[in-house]
C-alpha cells in the first residue's frame, strides 16, 4: 500500500473577528490507496470541512493537502464527491446525470457505453429516464454515486450519504456500497454519524471530536468481510466507539442514533 | 429494492379526482345542449320589440341586425355537444372533462340568451353601446378581410417584439446572472425601469424612431425584455451551491457550470418570465395601438368608436381573446415540453 492522500497540519478557521469557529486545529491524516476510511464525530467536529478540503472545494488557512504527491489546489474529477442529498440535476434524467462527467470531461461520444455499465453496476437498470423527482432516496443516492464513480476518481469522498434514508435503505445502500468498493478496488473516505455504517465499511475509522475540530483516534476495524452486524467482534467495536465518543465529544451530545 | 414513486398516475376513482372533481352524471351535460337550444328558440320565437328607435338615428343604417349567423352558431354549438356525447362514452377521459365543464358550458349558453333577450328582443340595453350577440355575430363575416388585416398588422408587430425582447432578455439575463460586472451595472437599472410600463417611454420613442412600426416594436422589446431579464437572472441565481460544487467535482469548467446547471436551472424562471411578458407586451400593444397607429385591432378599436359602431368593438375584442388564448395555449405547450422534468414536482 501506498500513502494516496496526506493531510498535513490541516487548519480551518470560519468567521472573522471574534465569531470565529476553529472545524480543523492542526489536523492530519493519511488515506492509503485501496482503502476505506470512515470519519466519525458529533457536529462541529470538523468531519465534512476534512472531506470538503480533500476534494478541493474549501481551502486551508495552514498546512497542505495532497493526492499521490500532488498538491490539491481545487475541485477536479479525481476526487469524486457524493453529497448527502444526491444533488441530482433535477432537469436530467438518470441516464443524463450519470453522463454529466463524461460530457464535462468531453469524452461522452467515445464512452457513451459506460453510462448503461454505471446504471446496472448501481442497480438502476429500468430507471434509465426516470427524473429524480421520480426516485426514492436511497434510488437517488445510488444515481449520485454512479456519477461520481464514470469518471474513475482516484477516490471517492462520500459526505453523510445515508444520513437522510430510512434504516433499512440505509443498511441496503451499505452493502451496495461496499460491494462497489471491493469490486472496483477505489479508495472510499465516508463522513458518518452512524456508528455501525462506519464499522460495517471502513477498514480505519477517524473519530473526531469538536473545538477545535481534531482527531481523537483511529481505530482499525480488522474484522473480515463480509461483515455480520450481529458479530461479537463487531458489537464489541461498536460499543468501544461509543464510549470513546462519549468521552471524546465531553459535554457535547454525540450524533449517532442507537 | 425501493420502489420508485409512481409518475403521475391518473387516480381511476371519479370521486378522488383532483381536476375533474364536478358532478360526474351526464345530466347537466343534457341540460348544456338544451340550453343552446332554448337561446335559439328565444331568438326564433320572441319577436324584436324597437320602442321608437330608428335605423340611421339611433344607431348607424348599416348595423348588423341579421341573426341567421347567430342561430347557426347555437345551433352548431348544439349539434357539435350531441355528438360529442356518443364519441366520449369511448373516452373515459373525454367524458370526465366533458361532464366537468359541463355546468360552464350550460351558464355561457344562457348567459347568451339572456344577453340576446335583453339587447335585440326587449332592448333594455340599447345600441349602438350595447350590440347583442345578434349583431356582433352578424358583422364579423361581412367584414372578415378588413378585420384579418388588423389581426396581421398586430400580431407582426407583437411576434417581433416578443421574439427581440425574449433574445434581448434572455442574453441579458445571462449577462447579469453570470458576471458581477455586469450584474453591478445593469441590475439596478433593470430594477428601476422594470417597474415602469412600457407605455410611459411611447412620447419619446415615437419621436426618436421612425417608422412608427419601429417605434411600436421598440415598445414591445421594451415590455418584454427586462421582465425576461431578471426573471432568467434570478432563475440562474438560485441555483443551489451543491450543484456547482458537485458538477466541479465531475470536472466541469466554468461555461460547463454555465450551460448545463445555472441555465437549465433558470429554465422554469424564464417561462414565468415570457408568461408574464406576453401578458405585458399585449396590453403595450394594444395601448400603443390605440394612441398612435394606422392599423392593428386598437387601432380598429379605437376607430370603431369614434363612428359608434360599438359591435365592432366587441368584436374586436373577441377577437383579441381568441388570438389571445391560442397563444397562450402555444406556449404553454412549449413551456410543458421543456420542463416536462417538473410534472408531479409542482402543482400546476
Amino acid at each position: 500500500m501506498s500513502a494516496l492522500i496526506e493531510v498535513r497540519k490541516v487548519t480551518r478557521i470560519y468567521g472573522e473577528g471574534e465569531e470565529t469557529t476553529q472545524a480543523l486545529a492542526a489536523v492530519s491524516l493519511t488515506v492509503e490507496k485501496g482503502e476505506f476510511v470512515s470519519l466519525i464525530g458529533p457536529s462541529g467536529c470538523g468531519k465534512t470541512t476534512l472531506l470538503r478540503l480533500i476534494a478541493g472545494l474549501d481551502s486551508p488557512q495552514e498546512g497542505s493537502l495532497s493526492l499521490e504527491g500532488e498538491q490539491i489546489e481545487g475541485p477536479s474529477y479525481d476526487r469524486g464527491y457524493v453529497f448527502q442529498q444526491g444533488a441530482l440535476y433535477p432537469w436530467a434524467t438518470v441516464a443524463d446525470n450519470i453522463a454529466t462527467g463524461l460530457k464535462a470531461r468531453g469524452v461522452y461520444r467515445q464512452q457513451k457505453g459506460r453510462v448503461g455499465e454505471f446504471i446496472k453496476l448501481v442497480g438502476l437498470t429500468g430507471f434509465e429516464r426516470s427524473y429524480p423527482h421520480q426516485l426514492s432516496g436511497g434510488m437517488a443516492q445510488r444515481v449520485a454515486i454512479a456519477r461520481a464513480l464514470i469518471n474513475e476518481p482516484r477516490v471517492l469522498l462520500l459526505d453523510e450519504p445515508m444520513g437522510a434514508l430510512d434504516a433499512f435503505t440505509r443498511i441496503e445502500l451499505q452493502d451496495r456500497l461496499g460491494d462497489l468498493w471491493q469490486h472496483l478496488k477505489s479508495t472510499m473516505v465516508l463522513v458518518t454519524h452512524d456508528v455501525d455504517e462506519a464499522i460495517a465499511l471502513s477498514d480505519r475509522i477517524v473519530i473526531m471530536t469538536p473545538r477545535p475540530g481534531r482527531i481523537a483516534e483511529i481505530i482499525d476495524v480488522g474484522l473480515g468481510r463480509p461483515r455480520s452486524r450481529s458479530d461479537p467482534d463487531f458489537l464489541a467495536l461498536r460499543a468501544r466507539i461509543l464510549e470513546e465518543l462519549h468521552l471524546a465529544g465531553h459535554k457535547a451530545e454525540p450524533e449517532f442514533s442507537i | 429494492m425501493p420502489s420508485a414513486k409512481t409518475p403521475h398516475k391518473a387516480l381511476a376513482s371519479p370521486v378522488s379526482d383532483p381536476r375533474f372533481w364536478k358532478p360526474h352524471s351526464g345530466v347537466w351535460y343534457a341540460l348544456a345542449i338544451l340550453a343552446f337550444l332554448a337561446a335559439l328558440a328565444a331568438n326564433v320565437l320572441i319577436p324584436a320589440n324597437i320602442p321608437g328607435l330608428l335605423p340611421g338615428k339611433d344607431f348607424s343604417s348599416d348595423y348588423p341586425v341579421d341573426p341567421t349567423n347567430y342561430r347557426i352558431l347555437l345551433g352548431a354549438m348544439a349539434l357539435f355537444l350531441a355528438l360529442l356525447w356518443p364519441l366520449a362514452h369511448f373516452l373515459p377521459r373525454l367524458r370526465q372533462r366533458l361532464f366537468h365543464k359541463a355546468q360552464f358550458i350550460f351558464a355561457g349558453a344562457l348567459a347568451l340568451a339572456v344577453w340576446d333577450i335583453l339587447t335585440s328582443k326587449l332592448f333594455i340595453l340599447k345600441p349602438p353601446y350595447f350590440p347583442g350577440p345578434v349583431n356582433i355575430i352578424a358583422y364579423i363575416p361581412t367584414n372578415w378581410e378588413n378585420l384579418l388585416t388588423h389581426i396581421a398588422a398586430s400580431s407582426q408587430l407583437f411576434i417581433a417584439g416578443m421574439v427581440l425582447g425574449t433574445l434581448a432578455g434572455i442574453v441579458t439575463g445571462i449577462l447579469i446572472g453570470w458576471y458581477k460586472q455586469w450584474f453591478y451595472w445593469l441590475f439596478p437599472i433593470l430594477k428601476f425601469t422594470g417597474v415602469i410600463p412600457a407605455t410611459a417611454w411611447m412620447p419619446i420613442v415615437t419621436v426618436a424612431l421612425k417608422p412608427a412600426p419601429v417605434a411600436m416594436t421598440f415598445l414591445l422589446v421594451i415590455a418584454s425584455w427586462f421582465v425576461i431579464s431578471f426573471m432568467m437572472c434570478q432563475g440562474m441565481q438560485s441555483t443551489p451551491r451543491a450543484l456547482y460544487e458537485v458538477s466541479e467535482t465531475l470536472g466541469a469548467s466554468r461555461s460547463f457550470l454555465l450551460f448545463h446547471v445555472a441555465i437549465p436551472n433558470a429554465l422554469p424562471s424564464i417561462f414565468t418570465g415570457i408568461s408574464t411578458a406576453t401578458s405585458m407586451s399585449f396590453l403595450t400593444l394594444v395601448a400603443a395601438e390605440m394612441m398612435g397607429a394606422t392599423a392593428g385591432l386598437g387601432y380598429f378599436i379605437n376607430y370603431s368608436k369614434a363612428f359608434n359602431k360599438y359591435y365592432q368593438v366587441y368584436a374586436a375584442i373577441i377577437i383579441m381573446f381568441l388570438v389571445f388564448s391560442i397563444l397562450l395555449a402555444l406556449i404553454d405547450l412549449i413551456r410543458n415540453r421543456a420542463l416536462r422534468w417538473q410534472k408531479g414536482l409542482v402543482q400546476q
